[in-house]
């Protein structure tokens, strides 16, 4: 590999002579080439979607090999890269969630949870005996009191941040090229709207959906499962799957669209000739 | 008046001390909640009884229909033989008498635990009544042939009172015990009723410092003869001690009943040896009908001997349940700790369907006050 | 693992010494009776709301009947803060179960039930009194069992759970006084095919009685229920009429002419 580190990349220990920890860009290297994550704040609520590649034909696709958990009743997490890795992240949110609630007898804010898991995840980039995680990890979570949701984003570096809409994995910078087309980062930064001018849940299950059939070719990529889950005004804050019916269709609306899309492509075409 | 002083101020250092030991209450991690538990070994029979209340260590009734900790099987639950044995039937006569009114009769049904489920009242069945029952008369029964494809093992009863917190520790720990010997054995291959014996006494041993208050008969067939198989009882204390006896019981209530059952089952053998004629003489005189004279010990082989005592009895099962129904009737009577119901589970080999045993439960009602 | 787990959060946390572990021997605050009943669609329970301490009436709003999960509820009397321990470890078990099972789809989950949280109950109130360090309660678990594929059955459940682990089920019963005062009446009024309404007016009776007789109750009770549709319900706290009108106690010994006094 040319940009491989020469003797700085064996442990995330040390830094090469220009700034970076190799083991920590191999990690994310991981992720880049897994299933794509999508999260989306929407005005009522938080949609994640993960595309889950079936890697085996013969595979029970609907009970294992899950990449959407729980972490709490409000709280939920969509992970990609190293899924071994992710749910090791899984597990400690939700020790960390229950141990909040233990201790401060209410829920574990979005906030404090991502930071938690973040330190957590940064903690495997600091010593030379540990192995960064080959994961990023979405937290959707709903904090009962303020009444507010928010989606984080969690990388292998151990970095965190709040999106209005993001997304990990292999179609991440195209699938974040979708996203902002769907106006979900509004006026709110030049202090316009705010949330209300967000999109609803329901049409964010059918935009991602969309949005993970427009990055897919049937002709090259492997067949995958499309896992999404919610956490909204309408399921009572509390993260559950999106029903299966819901799912599907949306998806049919998302594969009706493109193919829609596809014609007017093919009209120009015709057009300019 | 120095002495008066003198009594005085130790008086009232007695009653301070006194107070000051009972406010300072120490946890008792034990409570012997009742139950008494009997077994009886028979030629071709055996069979395990306990009583159904459950005791809160003092006067009062926790339940009336505990059974749980009571008699389990000792064997994995995945043990089919127990659910196969239980579909057979044992109907009452057809000509039902008043005082077969208060018998209970139910095939044997299972807690997913092992246990012995409590036998449920039919409901279109006679009502058990409890003056009833106190003046008892064998009810005619029949048995129904089990299906001929009845398994060969035959399961190892235990029953186990005293505190009932223990009771149950200790029929889990058993169970677990048990189970995980059985997954190495050979398919289908169980432990027989000695081994059963033997592991319980292992695992009461195990907590020597810290006893199981587990007072525990163990019953069942013993098929090690070749001329099939006799029932075989082991009575055991709480930490382990055991030995092999024809009729034992164990728990509240078991100085009352162990001499009650030695005489009704020596009259029985005394019935079936004698003629019937010689019923009165008094039989004081006589030595313990259980033990076999010294010239009969005799096995043939050189250095070998049969056990001193009979370790099964000679009677019928009909009369075995009975004398076990009359014994648990006079307990009630004095022991507060013993009462409500007893269950009796009898388990009896069959010579003509391929020696396979037929398992059933027979219930009454005993004194509630 | 051990390196890691000390690291940024908090999912480890300190633990006192064992120099200065004291056990309970005894319980400070307390609540009384649990009575608890099968009926003809569920389980009905019933408790009052005063936790004492020692003789004094310290806190009259405490509730006594917890759910746990969507289909089992608990009720406890004995030591208070041991109570509100055990309700948050079956809580936590619940959430557990919940987060870590195979779907994401709530119809799909099994919740532990009434009977898997009596048997798990027994387990560590037994482990706790091998420990000599109790928990000092005994607990009325109430619910429906399950069918061997994890539906729940039409068949209620009701067991208890004591401190040292003596655990039993049946049709009716009480804890604490309630087990003197209010189980031989509840035993003798007791049919299987009891109306809800009959249930409830047999357990407020029965609290009525317990409110009168035993110093450690109170007037002012709660009453929950598990139903056969897999609700559990437990109301708010509400206050008993009493009478106290009784002759002998409204006119003193003065009126019927003697010197005074009752």
């Amino acid at each position: 590999m040319a940009s491989s580190g020469s003797g700085y990349d064996l442990s995330s220990s040390t830094f090469s002579p220009d700034g970076r920890i190799f083991q920590i860009e191999y990690a994310s290297k991981a992720v880049e080439n897994a299933g794509t994550a999508l999260g989306l704040r929407c005005r009522d609520g938080i949609v994640l979607a993960v595309e889950k590649p079936l890697q085996h034909k013969m595979l029970v696709s609907k009970t294992t090999g899950r990449r959407i958990h729980t972490v709490d009743e409000h709280a939920g997490v969509a992970i990609t890269g190293f899924v071994s890795d992710g749910r090791q992240i899984v597990g400690r949110a939700r020790d960390e969630a229950s141990n909040y609630f233990e201790t401060y007898g209410t829920k574990i804010p979005a906030e404090v949870l991502a930071n938690r898991i973040s330190a957590y995840v940064h903690y495997f980039t600091l010593h030379g005996a540990l192995r960064p995680f080959g994961a990023t990890t979405l937290v959707a979570a709903y904090d009962p009191a303020t009444k507010e949701h928010s989606l984080h984003m969690v990388e292998p570096s151990g970095v965190s941040y709040e999106y209005y809409g993001c997304a990990a994995g292999r179609g991440r910078q195209p699938a974040r090229t979708e996203m902002e087309k769907l106006s979900i980062n509004p006026k709110h930064q030049q202090g316009g709207g705010g949330d209300m001018e967000l999109i609803d849940v329901q049409e964010g299950v059918k935009q991602l959906a969309k949005i993970v059939y427009t990055l897919y070719d049937a002709s090259k990529d492997k067949p995958f499962e499309l896992e999404m889950s919610w956490l909204c005004e309408a399921t009572e804050w509390k993260h559950v799957g999106v029903p299966r019916e819901f799912i599907s269709a949306a998806t049919e609306w998302a594969k009706k669209e493109i193919e829609e899309a596809e014609e007017e492509d093919d009209d120009d075409e015709e057009m300019e000739e | 008046m120095n002495k008066n002083i003198f009594t005085s101020s130790s008086l009232i250092l007695l009653v301070f001390s006194n107070l000051v030991e009972s406010s300072a209450q120490k946890f008792d991690p034990y409570q012997l909640n009742g139950g008494l538990v009997a077994a009886v070994a028979g030629k071709d029979y055996v069979l395990i009884a306990s009583d159904t209340r459950l005791t809160d260590g003092g006067y009062g009734i926790n339940s009336r229909r505990y059974l749980s900790g009571r008699i389990w099987g000792a064997s994995s639950s995945s043990w089919e033989p127990i659910s196969t044995l239980a579909s057979t039937q044992l109907p009452q006569s057809s000509s039902p008498s008043a005082a077969s009114a208060s018998w209970n009769v139910s095939p044997a049904k299972w807690e997913s635990d092992g246990s012995l489920a409590m036998p449920l009242e039919e409901e279109n069945g006679p009502k058990r009544n409890e003056h009833e029952s106190r003046s008892l008369s064998f009810p005619w029964l029949h048995f129904i042939h089990p299906p001929s494809e009845a398994p060969k093992n035959s399961p190892v009863f235990i029953g186990s009172a005293g505190c009932a917190s223990d009771c149950e520790s200790l029929k889990r720990r058993f169970r677990l015990e048990l189970d995980s010997l059985e997954c190495n054995f050979p398919s289908g291959l169980k432990l027989g009723v000695q081994s059963i014996a033997n592991l319980l006494q292992q695992v009461l041993y195990g907590r020597r410092g810290f006893p199981f208050y587990s007072f525990c008969v163990v019953a069942g067939m013993d098929n090690r003869d070749s001329d099939g198989s006799t029932g075989a009882v082991y009575v055991y204390d709480a930490i382990g001690s055991f030995e092999r006896v024809a009729v034992g019981c164990s728990g509240t209530g078991r100085e009352l009943l162990q001499p009650i059952l030695d005489r009704l089952f020596s009259e029985s053998s005394r019935n079936e040896n004698h003629n019937h004629d010689e019923c009165d003489i008094p039989v004081a005189a006589h030595r313990d009908v259980m033990s076999v004279p010294a010239g009969e010990q005799r096995l043939g082989v050189a250095g070998s001997l049969r056990p001193p005592v009979k370790s099964f009895v000679d009677c019928s099962w009909e009369e075995a349940v009975t004398n076990i129904a009359r014994g648990y009737q006079s307990v009630a009577e004095r022991e507060i700790s013993v009462g409500d119901e007893i269950v009796i589970c009898l388990l009896k080999s069959e010579s003509d369907v391929n020696n396979s045993p037929t398992l059933h439960v027979i219930s009454f009602n005993l004194k509630k006050d | 693992m051990s390196l890691s787990l000390q690291a940024g959060g908090s999912a480890t946390r300190a633990l006192p010494s064992a120099a200065g572990t004291t056990h309970t021997t005894s319980p400070i605050t307390t609540g009384t009776s649990v009575l608890a009943v099968k009926y003809r669609s569920g389980v009905l329970l019933a408790a009052d709301t005063l936790v004492s301490y020692g003789s004094m009436a310290k806190f009259k709003n405490a509730r006594r009947l917890l759910p746990i999960n969507s289909r089992t509820l608990i009720g406890g009397s004995g030591e208070y803060s041991d109570l509100q321990s055990v309700s948050d470890l079956l809580k936590r078990n619940a959430l557990e179960d919940k987060c870590t099972a195979d779907s994401l789809y709530e119809e799909e989950n099994n919740e532990e039930c009434a009977k898997e949280v009596w048997s798990y109950l027994r387990a560590v109130m037994y482990n706790r009194r091998s420990k000599m360090n109790p928990l000092w309660n005994d607990i009325v678990v109430a619910g429906f069992k399950q069918n061997d594929d994890g539906t729940t059955s039409d068949e209620p459940f009701l067991g208890v759970v004591d401190k040292i682990g003596t655990a039993y089920e049946d049709d009716v019963l009480a804890t604490g006084f309630g087990g003197y005062i209010a189980l031989p009446l509840m035993r003798e009024k007791y049919r299987p095919d009891m109306e809800e309404g009959e249930a409830r007016a047999l357990l407020e009776d029965c609290l009525r009685i317990l409110f009168y007789r035993d110093c450690r109750a109170l007037n002012r009770v709660q009453i929950a229920k598990v139903t056969r549709e897999g609700k559990v319900l437990v109301s708010e706290p509400y206050e008993l009429d009493t009478f106290w009108d009784f002759k002998g106690f409204v006119d003193t010994k003065a009126g019927l002419g003697t010197d005074g006094g009752w």
